[in-house]
């Protein structure tokens, strides 16, 4: 039976900030910006909801006198991420078993 | 990039495209392999051909040692350059500071000791094993071949090593530190650029 997939990942800005995290220990506002090809407003957006649901953490801090905020993924959202990729293999290939595997997924 | 709703498909192209970008992301580790893998070759060739060719490069080889306090300088610039300007930090930056610095601090016990309480000829062989066993874990964990072939050389260079004398022990320290630092962090930086 497939698995509901998770609505906060199953969105192209959230599902790319967080791919991008999972490979990364942690980056910038605007690598995220870079990257992504969000606006500034949206990524603020996408990275609240993904704070707020605790996948990622967001820490303000300074560098150059100039403000920055720096990304990282957590524990939970390390899992959510995972489970996500194999709940979407799922979909892919019906008929196989596609256990949630942290593995295929580690850099 | 809009923030549609997406097919299994697109997921998975998402996630690749997005995981490739960040995989570029190396980090500054092939900066800290190129420079520290060319002095130590470099003060590894001006005192084997010190102990050849005495009366033309003593005065050279008595301040060979001043490579390392310019590698550590070139090193911590460096690395303020880098704190400052990377808006991402790679997952592996980690693994080589620790490895890489573990390294170091081994060898400066290592080289203390051997200066003090005699037993120099064990400097280089020592040398070897330490940066043949973390090329090759690195080049391992981080999947990178050259690191992992280079360190496998190194340890034999390092086997070589010890039953040479001091002169030629020194030849066989420029071959593994070349083939365990130098030559990955050039192939590294090519790979990236």
């Amino acid at each position: 039976m497939l698995n509901q997939l998770d609505t906060l990942l199953h969105s192209q800005h959230r599902l790319a900030i967080m791919s991008l995290l999972m490979s990364l220990e942690e980056a910038e506002f605007v690598y995220l910006k870079e990257k992504t090809g969000a606006t500034a407003g949206n990524l603020s957006l996408q990275l609240d909801k993904l704070k707020d649901a605790e996948y990622i953490t967001v820490k303000k801090g300074f560098k150059k006198k100039y403000p920055v905020t720096i990304c990282a993924v957590t524990q939970k959202g390390r899992a959510a991420f995972n489970q996500y990729v194999s709940d979407i293999k799922a979909y892919l290939e019906p008929g196989a078993d596609h256990p949630a595997d942290k593995e295929s997924i580690a850099v | 990039m809009n923030n549609e709703r997406m097919t299994p498909q697109k997921s998975i192209s998402v996630i690749e495209d997005a995981m490739r970008k960040a995989q570029n992301e190396t980090g500054g580790a092939r900066f800290y392999l190129i420079l520290w893998g060319a002095l130590i070759a470099a003060y590894a060739l001006i005192n084997y051909f010190n102990l050849k060719f005495p009366a033309s490069l003593n005065m050279v080889a008595n301040w060979s040692w001043i490579v390392f306090p310019v590698g550590g300088l070139f090193s911590f610039l460096r690395t303020r350059k880098d704190d400052k300007t990377e808006v991402s930090k790679p997952l592996n930056d980690k693994l080589y500071m620790y490895t890489w610095g573990g390294t170091g601090l081994c060898l400066g016990a290592v080289s203390f000791f051997a200066i003090n309480y005699g037993g120099l000829l064990i400097v280089p062989p020592v040398l070897l094993l330490l940066f043949g066993f973390t090329a090759f874990v690195t080049g391992g964990v981080t999947s990178f071949v050259p690191s992992i072939v280079g360190g496998i050389l190194c340890i034999i260079s390092a086997a070589t090593a010890f039953v040479l004398p001091l002169e030629h022990q020194l030849v066989c320290t420029c071959v593994g530190v070349c083939t365990s630092t130098l030559v990955p962090g050039l192939l590294m930086k090519k790979q990236h650029a």
